[in-house]
């Protein structure tokens, strides 16, 4: 931009001294002989005319010329962007069955071992097989983990009216016996129903309500409310728990896939939750940010646009 | 207890036999035939070439991940066959994928069954198939 007013400013500057200046010259030239006088301020015109057009149309053609190679670098780009992306829906097939395939085979095979061969193995081949199974399993996981996470965007459905109520609803009835076991209890007012892509929604509240109920203390009743904000051009939305924190120094680290800041014994899982909840939050133009005191809580903040 | 005839079509030998210990564990001695490929087991069906003597089976175990022709290209000609649109087909698939399960109940398949990842589960699943297609529902009568 810095340019255009250094060339407008050029322009303008020696546009009107040569007004004046020639002016000054004719004058000086012709006098009183208002014949010439004229002829002169005509060919005057005309030379200044030819001076800025030629001017113009190198100013344009050059421009053009970085225009069209700009242009032609996004085009070049763009097809680039729509390859990786047919990649990777390739990539997601090809994780959902040509590798679960055969790692199928692997776990079901080693079970049948394990089940039908039990009497004839010793102690030693029944920890490996079940290291070995184990590996699967967990390998599984990943493979479907990230395989929903590579789907996430792709919204196939139209955006919804969405009950959060409701959707709060489902999470107690899928997760009734983690919830009875833990004494844990749902506080929320009166919650917004918004217009939204469901799956993705959904994704977002089922995560955050997941991760409030398993990171929490020992021998305390889980305490989790949820909490709307009405922001005029979007929903804030809170989730707290009384669980057992999560240090400063690791709030960046919780939304980066199959990262985890617990042992597998502790804590289950793959580390995938965040990841997939910041990218859903994400795709759908929204921010999530984190406020923690380690042993006394945790409260995810969110926004969804209206 | 009723017995049936089976036709698995199923390329990956390792399904095969997981199929067979499955139903091996209700005890029930069936009898199962297995085509390698969508080809195959057209030609089983309709009793061409190396077939002409196989007997129609009672019950069709079919995957749609076949080589030369794909499960749901088979489902179509059985279906499309007078010959061969009264056998019970079920798919049994890793694809949990919707439009997989759309196309296949278009050309009138008779169950979608998705392969569970489990060992115990697919054990499940298989002698639930058996229980209820070969055990209680009456199956058509093969001239």
């Amino acid at each position: 931009m810095k340019s255009v007013y250094k060339i407008t400013g050029i322009y303008l500057t020696v546009a009107l001294l040569w007004i004046f200046i020639s002016d000054e010259v004719a004058l000086w030239m012709f006098g009183d002989d208002v014949m010439n006088l004229k002829t002169a301020q005509t060919y005057k015109g005309i030379l200044f005319v030819t001076i800025t057009a030629l001017m113009l149309f190198f100013l344009l053609r050059k421009h053009y010329k970085t225009l069209n190679g700009k242009i032609s670098q996004l085009e070049d780009i763009n097809k680039k962007l729509e390859n990786s992306n047919k990649e990777l829906e390739q990539f997601a097939y090809i994780a959902s069955h040509d590798l679960q395939e055969p790692l199928r085979m692997v776990s079901s095979f080693l079970s049948q071992l394990e089940n039908k061969y039990r009497d004839k193995l010793d102690q030693k081949a029944h920890q490996y097989i079940y290291f070995a199974v184990d590996g699967a399993h967990r390998m599984r996981q990943i493979i479907m983990d990230l395989l929903n996470y590579s789907r996430i965007g792709q919204f196939n459905n139209s955006k919804e009216p969405i009950a959060i109520e409701d959707v709060i609803r489902d999470f107690c009835n899928t997760h009734r016996e983690a919830i009875e076991k833990k004494q844990a209890q749902f506080v929320f007012d009166k919650l917004p129903v918004i217009n939204n892509y469901k799956t993705s929604v959904t994704q977002i509240f089922h995560n955050l309500l997941d991760n409030a109920l398993k990171y929490s203390k020992e021998d305390t009743p889980v305490l989790i409310s949820i909490q709307a904000d009405d922001k005029d051009t979007h929903w804030q939305f809170s989730i707290t728990d009384n669980g057992i924190g999560i240090s400063e120094k690791a709030f960046d680290e919780i939304f980066v896939i199959f990262r985890r800041l617990h042992d597998k014994d502790s804590y289950s899982g793959t580390g995938i939750g965040l990841a997939i909840v910041k990218k859903n939050i994400e795709k759908l133009k929204g921010t999530i940010w984190v406020e923690s005191k380690i042993n006394h809580g945790t409260t995810f903040s969110f926004t969804l646009k209206k | 207890m009723k017995t049936a005839h089976i036709l698995l079509v199923e390329d990956n030998p390792g399904d095969v036999l997981l199929t067979i210990e499955a139903l091996k564990e209700r005890k029930f001695i069936h009898k199962m035939s297995v085509a390698k490929n969508g080809v195959e087991a057209l030609d089983f069906l309709f009793k061409r070439g190396e077939f002409k003597d196989a007997q129609t089976p009672d019950l069709i175990l079919l995957d749609i991940n076949l080589p030369l022709k794909n499960g749901h290209e088979v489902l179509e000609e059985i279906k499309a066959s007078d010959a061969t649109k009264k056998i019970p087909v079920i798919i049994l698939s890793t694809s949990s994928n919707k439009i997989d399960i759309d196309k296949a109940y278009e050309t009138h398949v008779n169950g979608f069954v998705t392969k569970p990842l489990d060992i115990g589960e697919f054990i499940l699943a298989i002698s639930k198939i058996e229980e209820f297609w070969i055990q209680l529902v009456k199956l058509p009568v093969n001239e």
